[in-house]
């Protein structure tokens, strides 16, 4: 599944997280953390959203995700969100979403 | 914590007058809408939003190591997104910087002295580096004009002229922020078709929002300029030099001379004291004339509000003239005569 607008979930409260994902311009997923327990939790939750990612078919996309002290569950369920949103808005706007098959 | 998140109203301003003074900042009377987040009915933060950008907050001391900022960024990010813009920006102060790349901000500038800027994308600056960096001609010499041309002039034509003669590749911004007389579509256009089969080595760009816009230099675009012209300034400039003209190599930025507006000339001035820090030379030209008047974009415009075609046609250039006679180009020299502003 290729990205070809943004999307956005989540909020700024204490145990959320916020997850934005847009389209990459280099074909290559990109994940920008930042989080109050980036040293004891960082690669973990990168782990998470990455799993997510994959798990949807989603190969190209510049993730940015701002860390209340979310579990594992909210992680998974704003990611989920933001890429359904994307897709929609996507949709909205004429895109395909997906790749361009000679 | 029992935080309340809401507009600010009459009612609030001299709390938020007091906190601002607090954090030694001006009130910002650009700000279009100002949220403030309170604990039990008291005050506790503040901030506002003036287009992509967020300014002018501020947090009490009492409540820093509490979520109130992150709670007051999250609902103004909330509100720059929601108008459509897809990148939000953060004018703040350098004390401020680390709270804010906390709550989910990247540092676009952040050595000027008073200010820092940094921006909700964290690849949004580079990601149009990138884009930049592949005008990059080799070479011994590239320059640069930054111009918002409002519209195109015989002027504007003549420090494209002198700069394009005075070094191997010439990069033209012209401003994107659609905040003038004349559309950002419509300028852009008007250059365009000025310099196409003119130049063999002119390179047109669109600003974007990283050369003197609404982020980085909000003061050009308010009708009265007030003080923090400087700080404003200074952001514009050392973004330029530090991240914009490594990419395109540049050598030199040309400018004319600017006798009417003190706003621009106090944005020359920083340049000439800045960018040479940078090893960009700021090569400064005098203003064509027309008979004793320097010729001004803003001339134009008041001729057009006049309806005076005839002495337009002495100011600008074949392109500017067919667009100022045509029926838009009419219907813009209207709003100009209803209005009157700066730009």
């Amino acid at each position: 599944m290729k990205l070809v607008a943004s999307g956005l979930a989540g909020t700024m409260e204490s145990s959320d997280i916020c997850i934005d994902v847009r389209p990459s311009d280099d074909n290559q997923i990109h994940i920008y953390l930042k989080s109050p327990v980036e040293k004891q939790y960082g690669a973990h939750i990168r782990s998470i959203i990455q799993t997510v990612l994959e798990r949807q078919g989603v190969a190209s996309v510049v993730v940015s995700a701002v860390d209340r002290g979310a579990l594992d569950c909210t992680i998974i369920a704003r990611t989920e969100t933001a890429l359904q949103r994307a897709i929609e808005k996507g949709r909205a706007s004429g895109g395909d979403n997906h790749e361009q098959t000679a | 914590m029992d935080w309340e998140i809401r507009r600010l109203e009459e009612t609030d301003e001299a709390d938020y007058l007091t906190l601002l003074t607090r954090s030694k900042l001006q009130r910002d009377s650009s700000l279009t809408v100002i949220w403030g987040i309170f604990d039990n009915g008291q005050l506790a933060g503040a901030g506002g939003v003036s287009g992509n950008t967020i300014r002018g907050v501020c947090i009490h001391p009492k409540f820093s190591g509490t979520n109130a900022l992150g709670l007051l960024v999250g609902r103004l990010r909330d509100t720059v997104l929601q108008t459509g813009h897809d990148n939000v920006f953060v004018f703040t102060s350098p004390q401020s910087a680390e709270s804010f790349e906390r709550t989910g901000f990247y540092p676009v500038q952040t050595r000027c002295g008073a200010a820092v800027l940094l921006e909700s994308r964290p690849d949004g600056l580079s990601s149009y580096l990138k884009k930049l960096a592949g005008f990059k001609h080799l070479g011994n010499s590239a320059g640069v004009i930054v111009m918002n041309a409002n519209p195109f002039s015989l002027g504007h034509l003549h420090l494209v002229t002198y700069a394009a003669a005075h070094c191997e590749h010439l990069h033209i911004f012209v401003l994107s922020e659609d905040r003038s007389t004349f559309p950002a579509a419509v300028r852009h256009r008007l250059v365009a078709e000025s310099v196409a089969g003119r130049f063999e080595n002119v390179i047109l760009h669109k600003s974007g929002p990283y050369i003197i816009s609404n982020s980085t230099f909000p003061t050009y675009f308010l009708k009265n300029g007030d003080a923090s012209v400087n700080v404003h300034a200074e952001m514009d400039l050392r973004l330029f030099g530090q991240h914009i003209a490594p990419a395109l190599g540049i050598t030199h930025r040309f400018v004319g001379e600017e006798p009417y507006c003190p706003t621009t000339r106090a944005y020359n001035d920083a340049m000439k004291a800045i960018l040479p820090e940078y090893g960009i030379a700021v090569v400064e030209i005098p203003r064509l004339h027309s008979g004793n008047t320097a010729i001004s974009a803003s001339e134009v415009r008041r001729l057009m509000a006049e309806g005076k075609s005839d002495e337009l046609k002495t100011l600008v250039p074949e392109s500017t003239y067919r667009y100022l006679v045509s029926p838009e180009g009419r219907e813009l020299a209207q709003k100009i005569a209803l209005n009157n502003s700066r730009h």
